[in-house]
């Protein structure tokens, strides 16, 4: 097993289908991270908004099992 | 009695939002990882490493990220469908929420597939986009995951809501053979299967280790996303409740 390319260049040139290549992989990076970032966004928001509301409702906390 | 009620308990644990929101959270790091060392692996082997096509030359190297996400396209629809019929069979919250956090990933899914696969065509086929039978039929898997997407946001109430995408996703199930097989039932221009259970792969073992590597990233990563999205609704759905509270507080 070797390095197909001679070097960086040929690397990102692909010998003319380099540019497919390289949008592909972008695209789908782009998309895989944004997968991960959408989900982490939203539960941080919600457990910002839920401490602001727990700060607004003094009540204390009950046990485990009551809601 | 006690000893069945001990057989079943995983059982009532896995439908319980509270459980899988613990356990996810202690799998998150082994799964970021594992999710990580695997798509970096397999990214540099298939795209530096792996020769050559033949006839396709250095384009065919798309593969890498084409069919892993084709993969999970079809394989995230059924986890989907399944969590959608396990809500509607047993009533399952969790069910409801596992089937709601399917949705966008696999809409994103075949979005790559989709994408890539119009990219990879311009320099084999000498065209973005062809209405061919493989092409069109993931084009309906996109819209049957955006229109459980809608479907779930359409109803006030949102138990209604979940039972209406279920059965849409359940209908929909109908699409996936079809899209297994266009390529063997239709003349397409879209190459067959490179992998089936049942016959021998139609590629050389240099250019298939990456690829394997990078379908099991894939999956990894699927669960990865699908645990975090899963998380955020659990959150979403129980932030009032008082172990919520508990976790954001810190506390366990």
């Amino acid at each position: 097993m070797q390095i197909q390319f001679e070097n960086v260049s040929d690397f990102l040139t692909m010998s003319g289908h380099g540019i497919y290549v390289w949008i592909a992989v972008f695209f789908s990076l782009t998309m895989l991270i944004a997968l991960i970032l959408f989900p982490l966004y939203v539960h941080a928001k919600v457990s910002k908004e839920a401490r602001i509301d727990q700060h607004k409702t003094t009540a204390p906390l009950g046990g485990e099992g009551s809601v | 009695m006690t000893e069945s009620r001990g057989n079943w308990q995983w059982l009532y644990r896995l439908g319980s939002p509270r459980w899988f929101y613990d356990i996810s959270g202690r799998w998150l790091p082994w799964l970021s990882a594992l999710t990580f060392f695997l798509l970096m692996t397999g990214l540099v082997w298939g795209l530096a490493f792996a020769p050559p096509d033949a006839r396709q030359g250095n384009s065919f190297r798309i593969i890498y990220l084409h069919v892993p996400a084709s993969f999970l396209a079809l394989a995230g629809y059924y986890i989907m469908a399944v969590a959608g019929a396990a809500g509607l069979v047993w009533r399952v919250k969790m069910a409801f929420i596992i089937m709601k956090s399917a949705a966008p990933i696999g809409a994103v899914m075949t979005l790559i597939a989709l994408f890539t696969g119009a990219i990879w065509g311009k320099p084999t086929w000498g065209a973005f986009w062809v209405w061919d039978a493989r092409v069109t039929s993931m084009l309906i898997l996109l819209f049957l995951y955006i229109g459980v997407l809608a479907l779930q946001r359409a109803f006030h109430n949102g138990d209604v809501g979940y039972k209406a995408s279920a059965i849409l996703a359940l209908v929909g199930t109908v699409n996936i053979p079809i899209i297994y097989k266009s390529v063997d039932w239709w003349y397409t221009l879209h190459q067959p299967a490179t992998l089936k259970l049942t016959s021998a792969p139609s590629m050389h073992i240099d250019m298939l280790q990456p690829l394997l590597v990078m379908i099991g990233g894939f999956y990894v990563f699927y669960v990865l996303v699908l645990c975090l999205f899963a998380r955020a609704e659990i959150v979403c759905q129980e932030r009032s409740t008082v172990w919520v509270r508990r976790r954001l507080e810190g506390t366990p």
